[in-house]
């Protein structure tokens, strides 16, 4: 990593051909490069068309620059952004410029974010939603991303670290003012606040992680037999209007992993190689990879070739390694079902093109829990979660010592519980537990 | 005549800072406009309290003075909290203002190497750029190694009573205004505080036999652990309350008050508010009680706890008969409000030497705090960091958050300055449940000693309790015995079939040393007076040990030292506003700058990596998720 004074710059636009191309320039120095390549920087905030040359003089592209001047651009800094045509060479041919003027050199992954947090454009949750803005790629997550950028959990956060404060400064009022007149509803109210902040948080919790989910998207893995339909069934799930396949991964040698976008949620679906006993080498070390997806993943699919005898021991057999939750499919239903499947069994059946339909309903239901499908999540990642778990465990460690004769370490634990939110959104201060008790208390006597 | 140390007044930070210099071994000139008034509490009879007492503690744990003199001049000992944890216990005492006086005095002139002067001082003695003595009004010049600076409400004081202004450092004593013209002529950030006082009442015309009355703990708890008992008989306060009557004299007169019209303008204490700013911002209590407390054994002056005023003489008379029992009293000296300069502290690092002059060190209320304890305590601080830069070393001694109330305090005020007369409470410290008062000696007296600001006769005493101590804690963790065991003798424990040990045990609601006798007779060989110590060691044992990795880490913090000199524009990834606050405040180490008021953890990180060279560095929580998001978001 360079030093955080120079001035920085990247291609902002994906590499390649398009119609246009965007480069971004920040730090001090970013007004001097229109001058480099023989152009005017523009007045702060405009745009204004010129044309680009090299040393020698020769015509690079014609660009709209664009100027934003410290503090009031995206990074706080000056910012130069010159939007040419986007092919190679030109491309190529500025960055080569830029690259070599002084006190310029290409930025590191993430500084343009890292700098529009050290210079207080976004706290930590706005840094966090802008990296899941940029990374979105259902528009589920997208709306989830944007309504975390907008105070989604940094409002709820604020709120009850208020109320968390609020109380451990009535508390604080109780121990640092013995003398004084502090009513004695004050004590009551004290538990009666920390109870409502346990329930309301505590429902923010119980969102069966769905935030989390869509953020983070959900691992499938097919698993069965050989020619039990698992590739059969990959396709006609990718193939489905309500599966949209948004992109193919890199299909390594026997694990194919397939990009789907069910209700919103992100899902790689990974198909691979039929287990079987007595197998060469290469197909063993599949089947191993196979077992080992199964175990990694959200969700196993048991697909099992229903028309066999023998299905029923494949069952129980893969039941075994996927061990978690798994969805049991008995295809080839046309060809008759040996024995009578179990309750949770989907029967599908692709010659009748029967059961795929009522797979896919069941599949999104499993990703996307039905009763969570509206509600908006707040909590998005695992942090949060840890943060707000921390402040329950605070404030029932509170509640349950006595508060008359142990007031101090009640205010322990809520010192916790606050400090567990301040992670989420800034830091506890002993002047907010002094502001707060001084505007609701007549102190002195 | 030269000296190592010069103490510029003596009242509470003036006499602990000469004795602490003395005791560290300087010789010490104590220069005060009037010897007698040596030790003088100017306002409120009484020391300590939820905090207050913690300092006192401490400074006697530095064998400073404040403790012993207060045991020997305390009439109305009252241990706050008693019912609640350790912990919060608030050692507190009325004192008999003329004794606290004259016992300051002598424990001042049984030390060596003080020599007192009465004068005024008008100026600083200034060589070279570094101060090296102090200029009377008179125009004699003193020369000492360093000075303090204790000026209390003296710097330009002025006195507002009514509409009535009087330039005064107390009531019938002059101000400083040459000295405040000086140092306001330094560049120093000078700013204006206010604070106040009741009026006195004669204790001969109160309906005493009308009054609750509050009596003294028996028996008396003492402050120092030099005091075995208190000797001085304990009088009772009584219990009083403003009504309706008083209230609207108030609310009718409040236009009167040179605070509501605009006369004053200096910041006062939110929680020592008058009681025409009680009546006015809590308009919805209908009435406030008053303590009236006796000032001496031989002494008629009360001094009512809680009725604070500035109003004109005539409403505090028509205030004060409209109160239950002080119908017929009179009032001996009106209540006042008094302005005085100070020092923004933020202009101090945290041995108290101005950054600007380092070998000039400012204590008690000219740094922006209220109250004697406060004041002391900073005294004690100032005149060690004196005596070391006099004797030619380097001033450093500093106590962090996590050692005592008194690092609490000047690190507050180092970092945040003084936007108001700041005063300890408990809540202020982080790390309440380790910093009490039982264990200030546990905490303190060791440092004390290897500084050399601990006299022979506290030394012996510490180092005896202390083996004792050693001796009673491995005592109690090898004993151990079952649920069984302990329930024949009572002992409300979980029946969990654990194995506890006698130190566990004590942990538990409801568990004491003396308890445990009746199981290991043994533990009777514990002094009674270090029950108490004990078993709040072992009470809080789980939460600090809780607390100890948010220490170390402040300890960690806290040895990374930003050079004084640091240009902060050469830091990359600072704000313009990260920038200023930095390059205006110097923060001494990391930890401070943490702790800055508007400082955000991205501009710490972006110190500390300046200060180590290396790449992103994972300091805290905000610094890593920050790097790896950086990661993320490419």
């Amino acid at each position: 990593m360079g030093s955080e004074t120079d001035t920085i710059f990247a291609l902002a636009t994906p590499p390649g051909k398009s119609a246009i191309a965007v480069i971004r320039i920040s730090g001090d120095q970013a007004a001097d490069v229109p001058g480099a390549l023989a152009a005017k920087c523009p007045e702060p905030g405009c745009f204004s068309l010129q044309t680009l040359s090299d040393g020698t003089g020769a015509v690079i592209d014609q660009a709209l620059l664009l100027f934003m001047a410290a503090p009031r651009s995206s990074t706080g800094e000056d910012v130069v952004e010159i939007h040419c045509h986007g092919g190679v060479a030109i491309t190529q041919t500025l960055l080569g410029v830029l690259v070599n003027l002084s006190g310029l050199r290409p930025a590191d992954a993430g500084e343009f974010t890292h700098r529009m947090f050290h210079n207080g454009k976004i706290d930590l949750l706005g840094a966090e939603s802008l990296a899941d803005i940029i990374n979105a790629d259902t528009h589920r997550q997208l709306v989830q991303a944007w309504s975390q950028m907008r105070g989604a959990l940094r409002d709820p956060v604020t709120g009850w670290r208020e109320a968390v404060i609020k109380t451990a400064a009535e508390l604080e009022a109780v121990i640092d003012f013995p003398d004084e007149e502090i009513p004695p509803s004050v004590v009551a109210s004290i538990s009666k606040r920390a109870e409502t902040l346990i329930d309301e948080i505590s429902d923010c919790l119980d969102d069966n992680r769905i935030g989390e989910i869509v953020r983070d998207g959900v691992q499938i893995t097919l698993l069965g037999p050989v020619n039990a339909g698992k590739s059969t069934l990959l396709n006609r799930i990718a193939n489905r209007p309500v599966a949209i396949v948004s992109d193919e991964a890199g299909t390594t040698r026997d694990l194919v992993p397939v990009s789907l976008d069910i209700g919103g949620v992100p899902v790689m679906l990974t198909d691979t190689a039929g287990i079987r006993q007595n197998t060469g080498a290469v197909e063993a070390e599949g089947i191993s990879r196979a077992l080992s997806a199964a175990g990694d993943a959200d969700y196993t699919i048991i697909v099992v070739d229903g028309s066999r005898d023998e299905w029923r021991g494949d069952y129980e057999a893969l039941a075994e390694i996927a061990g978690h939750e798994h969805i049991l499919v008995v295809n080839k239903t046309d060809l008759g079902i040996v024995g009578m499947p179990p309750a949770n069994a989907l029967l599908m059946s692709f010659v009748d093109d029967c059961g795929i339909d009522e797979f896919l309903d069941y599949l999104a239901a499993k990703v996307v829990r039905a009763n969570s499908a509206q509600t908006s999540a707040i909590i998005t990642r695992a942090r949060h979660r840890q943060a707000l778990e921390a402040t329950i465990r605070g404030l029932k460690a509170g509640l349950v010592l006595d508060l008359e004769q142990n007031p101090e370490l009640v205010a322990e634990e809520f010192r916790l519980a606050a400090t567990a939110l301040g992670r989420i959104t800034g830091e506890i201060d002993a002047e907010d537990l002094l502001e707060a008790i001084f505007s609701s208390f007549c102190i002195g006597k | 005549m030269s000296y190592d140390v010069i103490v510029v007044g003596g009242g509470h930070a003036g006499s602990e800072a000469a004795a602490a210099a003395a005791r560290m071994g300087a010789r010490v000139a104590l220069v005060t406009m009037h010897l007698s008034k040596i030790g003088e509490m100017s306002c409120n009879p009484a020391i300590g309290g939820l905090g207050k007492g913690h300092l006192v503690r401490e400074i006697d744990a530095l064998d400073g003075l404040m403790g012993q003199a207060i045991d020997r001049a305390g009439i109305q000992f009252r241990m706050l909290n008693k019912s609640r944890g350790p912990a919060v216990h608030g050692p507190r005492a009325q004192a008999d203002r003329k004794l606290y006086r004259s016992v300051i005095q002598a424990l001042l002139s049984e030390q060596e190497g003080i020599s007192f002067i009465e004068a005024a001082v008008g100026d600083l003695h200034v060589e070279a750029g570094e101060c090296r003595g102090i200029v009377t009004e008179a125009g004699a010049i003193i020369r000492g190694g360093a000075v303090v600076l204790t000026t209390g409400t003296f710097l330009d004081g002025l006195i507002h009573l009514g509409a009535e202004k009087t330039p005064a450092g107390r009531i019938g004593e002059s101000p400083s205004k040459a000295l405040a013209t000086r140092l306001r002529a330094l560049d120093l950030p000078v700013g204006r505080l206010k604070t106040g006082t009741p009026p006195r009442l004669d204790g001969r015309t109160i309906a005493w036999n009308l009054l609750e009355m509050q009596p003294a703990d028996n028996p008396p708890i003492p402050f120092s652990t030099l005091t075995s008992q208190i000797n001085v008989p304990q009088i009772e306060c009584g219990i009083t309350r403003t009504t309706a009557k008083t209230h609207q004299i108030i609310a009718e007169s409040i236009h009167l008050s040179p605070v509501y019209s605009g006369q004053i303008s200096g910041q006062g204490p939110r929680y020592c508010p008058s009681i025409e700013d009680k009546v006015h911002r809590f308009a919805e209590k209908t009435s406030h009680q008053l303590f009236l407390e006796p000032e001496g054994l031989d002494d008629p002056t009360v001094y009512p706890n809680g009725i604070s005023t500035s109003l004109p003489r005539g409403v505090q008379d028509a205030l004060v008969t409209s109160i239950p029992g002080l119908e017929s009293t009179k009032i001996m000296q009106y209540g006042y409000a008094i302005e005085y300069d100070f020092i923004d502290p933020r202009a101090l690092t945290r041995t108290l030497g101005l950054r600007q002059l380092p070998t000039l060190f400012l204590a008690g209320q000219i740094n922006g705090t209220t109250g004697y304890e406060e004041a002391a305590a900073q005294g004690l601080v100032a005149g060690v960091n004196a005596s070391l830069v006099a004797a030619g070393g380097v001033a450093d001694f500093v106590l962090d958050r996590s050692d005592a109330y008194i690092g609490v305090m000047i690190d507050d005020l180092t970092t945040k300055g003084a936007p108001e007369p700041y005063r300890m409470f408990t809540s202020r410290a982080e790390y309440r449940l380790l910093l009490r008062a039982d264990n200030a000696d546990q905490r303190l007296t060791e440092r004390g000693v290897a500084l050399g600001c601990v006299g022979a006769q506290r030394i012996a005493a510490w180092r005896e309790k202390s083996s004792r101590l050693g001796r009673a804690r491995d005592q109690l963790a090898m004993l151990s015995a079952t649920p069984k065991m302990l329930r024949s003798h009572d002992l409300p424990v979980p029946r969990d079939g654990a194995a506890r040990s006698a130190a566990e045990l004590l942990s538990l609601e409801g568990i004491t040393l003396s308890r445990l006798q009746a199981v290991w007779p043994d533990l009777g060989q514990i002094p009674a007076q270090l029950h108490q110590q004990l078993e709040a060691d072992c009470r809080y044992a789980s939460y600090v040990q809780r607390q100890r990795v948010d220490i170390d880490a402040l300890k960690r913090d806290e040895s990374m030292k930003i050079p004084e000199h640091l240009d902060f524009s050469l830091v990359g990834g600072l704000s313009a506003e990260a920038r200023d606050l930095l390059t205006s405040h110097r923060p001494d180490t990391i930890a401070q700058a943490n702790r800055l008021p508007g400082m955000t953890p991205a501009a710490v990180l972006a110190v500390l990596r300046h200060l180590k060279r290396v790449p992103p560095a994972s300091p805290n929580t905000s610094g890593e998720l920050i790097s790896q998001l950086a990661g993320e978001a490419q």
